[in-house]
């Protein structure tokens, strides 16, 4: 079953965001791609980890994203 | 020495207190100036309380708590489980990363510009661009010199959760000293006799009361004088003491009560000698059937706990105490005092009970609670109104000249080897509450621990006169 695509532009953007769900995946600004493992539902971050990055340490490391980081987030 | 920069400025703060003519300045109570060097001198020194454990049994649970007029979150690690406590105040701006009273949470996100803190207090992230190159390169990855100010210290001391903001602070255990560190132990324990094993009703009763910390703080500990008075209709109602009826009265247990105080720890108040081990027989006091039969039970059990053993002086009949500074303790049921300002102080009141107790017994416990403490309570809002109108009463131009009299039993105090180190008199007398003074005093002067017991084990710091026969004061 193909994947949802969450809008997170405009007013609607800010609360689907503090609502996305465990195991959404998403692709950031720079490219990396990851997993969130948790979201605190405050709005502005979600704990990821990554699957696909430039520096491939970061390949497997968890981090808190800003949500102007985000570009697309699908559920999978 | 130390002294007073702004307001009468010519005095020391020792000059506030006139111990041969027993007596206290009422600027202690209302100088803003006294108050913030008290926050300065006591505040982040001593040994907090913070709140109890069971408030927080699950990783990433957190309350809101006070050091003094600072809050703290006291919160468990989500990844380790470890209890740690941090100012609530981002880094970055000081804005509150934390403005819920309680809760569960991943993170700490300051809502100003998003600075990012985990339950250990690391920064995890901040806002506005990836974090890596965040702020121009300037603010190092996970940086640690930037993570959330943590607590000098922090203990759980059977269940009670301490801290201090002072690294150099001695142990929890020092700091109250063997007598009353069991004497805490007793408080905490559950009904049969064994250790921790309480929980406490959540949440505790707050409550903002309009006048300077240590007028609940130091006098509400061994004030038996105002109990006829204060507390006349309540008694008159017949609510005093007993939970419910009229009490069975058991056999005597020999023992002795006094009123106590250390005045190189500032710790003190009601005291019982027991004069020979084991446990008075239980007496019945309950409304609500089958509560009785609970504790009768339980009773049975310390008795054989405490077979060969004297009892400690303090808790389960034996009497309250405080913990220097602002810690009224009985058994399970903890008052504590939080600093606002210099006429403001909130109050905090935990009431616990057994925690495997059945529910009619913990019902029973939160509904004396609710009736005895609070500002709805029988008792406390007889309390409240004189520490309400104290402050006002006290501050003005004129009444502020006029010390207060702490005299009761100065020249009857005596050392007793069954409680070392503090001063033993009569259970009507103020000697509690002039040791709070000679410890006041002492943490108001000391430039550092080096100055104060129990480092320096040499140091007396007892400023009355007249204890054991020795000189005594103005009559």
């Amino acid at each position: 079953m193909a994947g949802t695509t969450y809008t997170l532009t405009g007013q609607g953007g800010i609360q689907v965001f503090r609502n996305l769900p465990e195991g959404t995946k998403i692709t950031l600004t720079d490219g990396a791609v990851g997993t969130i493992i948790a979201n605190p539902n405050d709005g502005g971050f979600v704990q990821v980890k990554f699957t696909e990055h430039s520096d491939k340490s970061m390949i497997g490391a968890e981090e808190f994203v800003f949500f102007n980081q985000v570009v697309s987030a699908v559920s999978e | 020495m130390v002294h007073i920069l702004r307001a009468r400025g010519d005095r020391s703060i020792a000059d506030f207190i006139d111990p041969f003519g027993g007596t206290v300045s009422r600027e202690l109570y209302v100088n803003e100036d006294i108050f913030e060097q008290e926050m300065e001198q006591i505040f982040q020194r001593c040994w907090l309380l913070l709140g109890h454990e069971c408030q927080i049994p699950n990783p990433g649970d957190f309350v809101v708590t006070r050091m003094g007029t600072e809050e703290v979150i006291m919160v468990r690690g989500r990844k380790d489980g470890q209890i740690r406590a941090f100012l609530n105040s981002c880094r970055h701006r000081g804005m509150k990363v934390c403005r819920y009273d309680e809760g569960n949470t991943l993170v700490f996100s300051c809502p100003f510009h998003a600075w990012t803190y985990d339950t250990a207090g690391k920064l995890v992230g901040v806002g506005f661009g990836n974090y890596a190159n965040a702020y121009t390169d300037t603010l190092p990855r996970y940086s640690e010199e930037w993570g959330l100010v943590e607590v000098g210290q922090l203990t759980n001391f059977y269940g009670l959760i301490w801290a201090t903001f002072d690294k150099k602070a001695p142990s929890f255990e020092d700091y109250l000293g063997p007598s009353f560190a069991e004497s805490l132990r007793h408080c905490l324990q559950s009904s049969d006799g064994q250790d921790g094993g309480l929980e406490f009703f959540t949440p505790f009763q707050r409550h903002r009361i309009p006048t300077n910390w240590k007028v609940p703080g130091f006098t509400s500990v061994t004030d038996l004088t105002h109990t006829a008075m204060t507390h006349r209709s309540a008694q008159a109602a017949g609510l005093h003491e007993d939970r419910g009826r009229g009490k069975q009265k058991p056999a005597p247990f020999p023992s002795e009560k006094y009123a106590i105080g250390d005045h190189n720890l500032g710790h003190g108040g009601m005291c019982t000698f027991y004069n020979q081990p084991g446990v008075p027989d239980y007496a019945e006091e309950w409304f609500e059937p089958g509560v009785d039969d609970y504790f009768r039970a339980q009773t049975e059990k310390k008795k054989k706990v405490y077979a060969n053993r004297i009892m400690p002086a303090h808790g389960w009949g034996g009497g309250h105490f405080a913990i220097f500074p602002a810690v009224m303790i009985d058994s399970w049921r903890i008052r504590y005092y939080h600093p606002h300002e210099t006429g403001m102080t909130e109050r905090w009141t935990l009431c616990g009970v057994d925690a495997t107790a059945p529910d009619h017994v913990k019902d029973a416990l939160r509904h004396y609670a609710e009736r005895f403490n609070g500002p709805v309570g029988f008792f406390e809002s007889d309390d409240m109104e004189n520490w309400n109108y104290v402050y006002p009463a006290s501050r003005g131009t004129t009444a502020r000249k006029y010390n207060y009299f702490f005299r009761n039993g100065i020249g009857h105090g005596k050392y007793d080897d069954r409680f070392p180190g503090v001063v033993v008199n009569g259970s009507y007398t103020e000697e509690a509450h002039r040791a709070r003074f000679s410890r006041w005093l002492a943490f108001m002067e000391a430039k550092s621990w080096d100055d104060l017991y129990p480092l320096n084990k040499e140091a007396n710091h007892n400023i009355w006169p007249g204890v054991d026969g020795t000189a005594s004061p103005t009559a």
